[in-house]
């Protein structure tokens, strides 16, 4: 049995409520939840945060079960949803850092970055974390989750050639951020 | 941009080392999430009664019309315009127990 079929059959006895219905979500709660906090964790910067929007995009996830469709899909419904509160989240904690500032707080996130030499995981991080919010959305869904265009284009709810062309500025951006950061492309470590 | 175009990305290269990152979640994660699970499907009624819960109130139900069959009084039985199960009902903290305001000042007069 794949884990697709797993996943249908779960979605179906979850969508019939009860009991039986909570258990079955549960275990969709156990199989899914690693992915989805590391995907979180790199669009948020935040594990904390990361697992603050994957508890609310479960409970969603629950009350709207009868939505889900295909449950073998259940893993990128689940993607669009997790995606949709993440974004909201990080304009609402854009939106209380912008009033921090003006309210002369120094917000905890525009620390100086580090200087000097950084290590792969830690560079990647630097990196991410400068590039446009859009662009670092999507590099995450092409090259962690490693989702085609099509499947990207769903996930952000734009259309294919939209979603190329953002992911090409993208990559663009991304290689001009890393060599700057002392990255080297040809020998994918450091200059 | 297919499966072997992305391989040989040296983006794809690049992120390798999140694809292959393990999250350390929280160690009450899964419990909180279910937790938070458990406690919706309560409050938004999703969830039917469970078995026991149809249990107690079949068995409150019933201690209730033994109570009642226990109380009746043969002079009770007898009266005929008596309502059989109105002892099990009515009780005295019972506001609607209580007789319509005015009724007493009626029977002083």
């Amino acid at each position: 049995m794949t884990t697709a079929t797993d996943d249908a059959t779960l979605v179906r006895v979850a969508g019939k409520r009860g009991l039986a219905g909570q258990l079955a979500f549960e275990k969709l709660v156990d199989r899914h939840q690693q992915w989805l906090v590391r995907l979180l964790t790199h669009l948020l910067g935040s594990q904390s945060d990361a697992e603050d929007i994957a508890q609310e995009a479960f409970i969603r996830a629950f009350l709207a079960i009868e939505s889900c469709g295909d449950g073998s899909r259940f893993r990128g419904w689940l993607r669009v949803l997790a995606r949709r509160l993440a974004f909201n989240h990080r304009r609402d904690a854009k939106t209380r850092a912008r009033y921090e500032e003006r309210s002369g707080m120094l917000a905890a996130h525009n620390v100086a970055p580090m200087s000097g030499a950084v290590e792969g995981r830690d560079l990647l991080k630097q990196v991410l974390g400068v590039l446009a919010y859009p662009y670092r959305e999507i590099m995450v869904l092409r090259f962690v989750e490693e989702l085609p265009v099509k499947e990207i284009a769903g996930v952000l709810e734009i259309g294919e050639s939209a979603a190329k062309m953002r992911l090409s500025r993208a990559r663009a951006e991304f290689q001009r951020i890393y060599e700057k950061k002392g990255g080297d492309p040809s020998g994918h470590g450091r200059a | 941009m297919d499966t072997e175009e992305l391989e040989s990305d040296w983006i794809h290269s690049v992120f390798e080392v999140f694809r292959e990152e393990v999250v350390a979640l929280a160690a009450d994660f899964g419990d909180r999430v279910k937790g938070e699970i458990d406690q919706v499907a309560a409050s938004q009624d999703v969830r039917p009664p469970s078995a026991m819960a149809l249990f107690t109130s079949v068995a409150i139900e019933s201690s209730n019309v033994a109570v009642s069959l226990l109380r009746r009084t043969p002079a009770e039985g007898d009266d005929a315009g008596s309502d059989p199960d109105s002892d099990a009902v009515e009780r005295d903290d019972d506001p609607r127990a209580a007789p319509p305001e005015g009724d007493g000042d009626k029977e002083r007069d």
